[in-house]
């Protein structure tokens, strides 16, 4: 393989162990493509070249006297401007923080840094999170790699341009509503939302601290199992991460997923996508049923529920982070995002505590149901990356915003906080990807990890690259 | 089940102002009245769920700092 930003962190890792390639030769060769690429996109918005060339000697130096980190050592990537990071401007895309520089980073960098990650810069996102087209930005649009007439899908648009662009070997996401799912559905590359609480949320900016999570994007799932590797576990700095064991994510992927039971959520996952994307992930899935897999349909009830709950979740919580901010500086938002903002005003804390009853109820329908399959699987997304700024689509008839549309499958997962995967599963009439999403029991990662690396194994997919 | 009007213009006015301490425009608390009426109709939905019994999925934790053993 001649072109080194076409390794996955796997090939890298082995390369830099074996002395067939370095990696300042990586870092070089990341830093050429992000020179020639990066604003046909504008994924990346901070760029460290010289530190990161630095870190890469040092992890060559580490590595040729033995002291090998583990399978992050040298490998280039990308952290959400979203995540603090010491030194280096952390602005969550907005021009609220424009020149802020933190003074320490959050838990998922450090942890990251010490695994030996080369750290390229930071990566677009939509204004705090708050969007899933990452075009409200302070560096503007992110641009889909496919078709930069298109979003990137947000809100962690950057990452999922620059992994899908060859920029970076992976980055890492938040998702609250769909944000690490979202772009990594619309540009064609892997991502994870792992289970609530399984991975440190401590220096990431909240959109809403009860439906956060943070997570990788990569090229597969094997690199997303090594990337969000160092990610997982427990931390002081954050009440909701999980006192619970991390198991070795990438010693799950062993390809057997015979017998495994995978349930389809017919109604409101399949039948309100594009036809197109429907029958994808139907294709997807007779391959997993090929491998040994069985399906059989199921029923998730009271999910016709989850928009109207996330709504009023993601108003009144992100209206309070907020609040002080926006009452000294408010002009300085996004108009969406302030527009948001505003609205969060108006709800009512009884109908804040009724959203949060519902997913009490939401987990315990997705429980009943995980009770008799071991995964779901369903579309990723119902509808393909739209063109940025058009603001409705009709899907089988039904006109809908796009926002609305795009958050419809992934949103519910936050929602109830269980781990879900998706993995590239065909190119659409439009020329743009589509996607797979598959949804495991609470803190099984490893589980989804597993069936989304066996599905890569029997196809290629995930190896397709944007035209250039 | 809650009954309730349609939003009026003043009244969001008067939340953003009086209650919120963020006065808005005419003009914005007329394209806000457009907008959470449709949000309104979803929470109405939402109200209408059998969920008396049900607990909030918000859990109260102690706070507790290194060196608190207490039996």
């Amino acid at each position: 393989m001649s072109d080194i930003t076409e390794h996955s962190i796997a090939q890298l890792s082995q390369a830099y162990r074996d002395k067939s390639l370095s990696p300042v030769a990586a870092a070089e060769a990341y830093l050429q493509r992000i020179a020639a690429h990066n604003d046909k996109v504008n994924a990346f918005v901070t760029l460290r070249a010289d530190d990161a060339l630095a870190e890469a000697r040092q992890a060559e130096t580490e590595i040729a006297k033995g002291a090998w980190r583990g399978p992050l050592h040298g490998i280039p990537i990308g952290h959400k401007d979203l995540y603090q990071t010491a030194g280096i401007r952390s602005t969550a895309g907005s021009k609220v923080l424009e020149n802020h520089v933190p003074t320490e980073d959050a838990t998922a960098v450090a942890r990251l840094k010490q695994a030996g990650a080369v750290l390229l810069g930071k990566l677009n996102t939509h204004e705090f999170a708050y969007g899933p087209t990452n075009d409200s930005s302070l560096f503007g649009p992110c641009r889909n790699p496919w078709d930069t007439k298109r979003f990137s899908g947000g809100s962690s648009g950057g990452s999922g341009a620059a992994v899908a662009l060859r920029l970076c070997a992976g980055a890492t996401g938040s998702d609250t509503g769909g944000s690490i799912r979202m772009p990594a559905a619309c540009c064609g590359i892997t991502g994870l939302k792992p289970t609530y609480g399984r991975a440190s949320r401590a220096g990431i900016y909240p959109l809403c601290w009860t439906m956060d999570h943070a997570g990788p994007l990569t090229r597969s799932a094997e690199d997303a199992a090594l990337l969000f590797q160092p990610m997982a576990g427990p931390d002081g700095r954050d009440a909701a991460a999980a006192e619970r064991p991390v198991p070795d994510f990438a010693g799950a992927l062993d390809g057997d997923i015979k017998g495994l039971k995978i349930g389809l959520p017919t109604p409101y996952f399949f039948d309100r996508a594009q036809p197109e994307i429907e029958t994808a992930a139907r294709a997807a899935i007779a391959v997993l049923e090929g491998l040994g897999a069985e399906v059989r349909e199921v029923d998730i009830a009271h999910i016709d529920y989850a928009a109207a709950a996330a709504m009023v979740i993601y108003l009144s919580e992100g209206t309070a982070y907020h609040d002080d901010r926006f009452a000294t500086i408010g002009e300085l938002y996004t108009d969406q995002v302030r527009l948001f903002l505003e609205l969060g005003n108006y709800i009512l804390a009884k109908d804040y505590l009724h959203a949060q009853r519902y997913r009490t109820l939401l987990g315990h329908a997705m429980a009943d149901v995980l009770a008799e399959v071991d995964v779901l699987a369903m579309p990723a997304l119902p509808l393909t990356a739209q063109p940025l700024g058009q603001e409705s689509i009709e899907i089988r008839g039904q006109t809908e915003s796009v926002f609305g549309a795009i958050l419809r499958n992934t949103e519910p997962f936050d929602l109830t906080g269980l781990p879900a995967l998706v993995v590239p599963c065909g190119i659409a009439a439009d020329g743009l990807p589509m996607s797979l999403q598959i949804v495991g029991r609470p803190f099984d990662e490893a589980g989804v990890l597993k069936v989304g690396h066996a599905f890569q194994q029997a196809s290629n997919w995930h190896t397709l690259r944007p035209p250039e | 089940m809650t009954v309730r009007k349609p939003i009026t213009l003043q009244t969001l006015k008067a939340v953003a102002e009086e209650l919120a301490g963020q006065p808005v425009s005419d003009e914005k608390a007329a394209l806000h009245a457009e907008i959470f009426e449709n949000i309104m109709l979803m929470i109405e939905r939402l109200r209408g769920l059998p969920i008396k019994d049900v607990e909030p999925a918000v859990i109260f934790r102690p706070v507790e700092r290194p060196g608190d053993d207490s039996p």
